[in-house]
């Protein structure tokens, strides 16, 4: 997947490190998404480490979607990209925000 | 009313007589009532042609049908001439490709060129779905009624001409394609101002991409795709991304995807409306499989 990695992934990062709205963060978040469900195994090491920093987004709505993005493809990812997850949600489970909250318990609960 | 019963029975008959006996007998009164001077009467003779059509047999038709038609399409009427142009799918159907191609056609073309917009309307309308029944070599002849149709005063004429272009497109020479059709339709979208027609304008320009290839790129500039993406229409900027990926994806050309269009199509990231970023995710992991392909 060199296209993805070489072009697609530093151009993802680009534009969140200059982009101010939440809604394109949230939007590259689903992104991710259709990536790993198209191309679990090629893209899992590339995608998941991005959505993991995402979880420190200041904004509620980009962690919130984050982690529903992260729950979808929790079950099709290996187990070692489920343990850093997991130990990235655990400091979400006393989020400010109550959504957020709940999703990181469901993540952890998995 | 005794005329209206008698051409409206006439089709039905058709279908119980021996055809020999019945062109002897009743197309006479069919050729009567043709010329009637109401024009239901008219109109109600055509549902009985294609129900004629069905059970004679190429050379009865030609005889006796067609004739019939080639007058009918210029009734002074403009409901008969509708009337035809929504039955013309049904008269090819039954008359088989070959009529189809060598007189029903050239009649049709008759109707695409008609004064009254309706009956333009009509006839483009049904033009897709009488296309299937047309040999795909005579599709060059459609040419010129396309362009222009693309141009009527009607926007949904307008908007069926380019779905039938769309149609052409895919199935004409490449010759053809790059002189006669992309740079009319670039140089049309400069001055169209109905977005459901600009729609299907890019519609029928990725279908000459598709048919052009990289091909596509002598013609259509870099500057023509960033005024597209230019559209204050988000529903004409996600038709431009389709476009984009269906061109880049049927030529399984990665080098034509990064050099022309891979900028572009990336733009949709920073779209201002969620839905061009939505669809545009749902699109990528389309193009990724050719994008990888070396």
């Amino acid at each position: 997947m060199s296209w993805v990695s070489n072009v697609l992934i530093p151009r993802l990062q680009k534009i969140k490190s200059s982009e101010s709205s939440y809604l394109r963060r949230i939007s590259i978040a689903y992104l991710h998404e259709k990536l790993i469900t198209h191309y679990t195994k090629e893209l899992q090491g590339v995608c998941v480490p991005e959505l993991i920093n995402e979880l420190k987004n200041g904004v509620a709505n980009v962690r919130l979607v984050t982690l529903k993005v992260l729950r979808s493809i929790f079950d099709k990812v290996d187990e070692s990209f489920r343990q850093s997850i997991k130990s990235n949600c655990q400091a979400l489970m006393s989020d400010s925000d109550v959504d957020v909250k709940q999703m990181a318990q469901a993540i952890m609960a998995l | 009313m005794i005329r209206r019963s008698i051409a409206s029975g006439l089709g039905k008959l058709s279908q119980k007589m021996k055809s020999d006996s019945f062109v002897t007998d009743m197309i006479p009164i069919l050729k009567t009532l043709s010329n009637d001077d109401q024009d239901s009467v008219r109109v109600l003779c055509i549902d009985s042609i294609v129900l004629m059509a069905k059970v004679f047999t190429k050379e009865l038709n030609k005889a006796n049908i067609i004739p019939i038609l080639i007058q009918m399409i210029r009734d002074k009427a403009w409901k008969v001439r509708i009337k035809i142009s929504n039955s013309y799918t049904a008269l090819a159907d039954a008359m088989g490709t070959e009529t189809t191609d060598n007189s029903l056609l050239n009649i049709f073309t008759t109707l695409l060129s008609d004064p009254e917009g309706e009956v333009r309307l009509a006839a483009t309308q049904n033009f897709t779905s009488f296309l299937k029944f047309v040999s795909k070599v005579k599709y060059p002849t459609m040419i010129p009624y396309c362009l222009d149709l693309n141009k009527d005063t009607i926007p949904l004429v307008r908007v069926c001409s380019y779905e039938n272009t769309s149609i052409i497109a895919r199935h004409l020479p490449k010759d053809e394609v790059k002189s006669k059709l992309v740079g009319s339709i670039i140089t049309n979208f400069k001055t169209e101002t109905n977005n459901e027609v600009k729609i299907e304008l890019i519609k029928a320009l990725s279908s000459c991409g598709v048919t052009l290839g990289v091909e596509f790129f002598t013609i259509v500039t870099s500057q023509d795709i960033a005024n597209l993406l230019k559209e204050k229409s988000w529903r004409i900027r996600r038709e431009v991304y389709s476009m984009i990926t269906e061109v880049s994806v049927s030529t399984k050309s990665n080098q034509l995807f990064e050099v022309h269009f891979q900028d572009f199509f990336l733009s949709y990231l920073i779209d201002p409306v969620s839905q061009i970023r939505l669809f545009g995710n749902t699109q990528l992991p389309v193009s990724i499989p050719y994008l990888e392909n070396t």
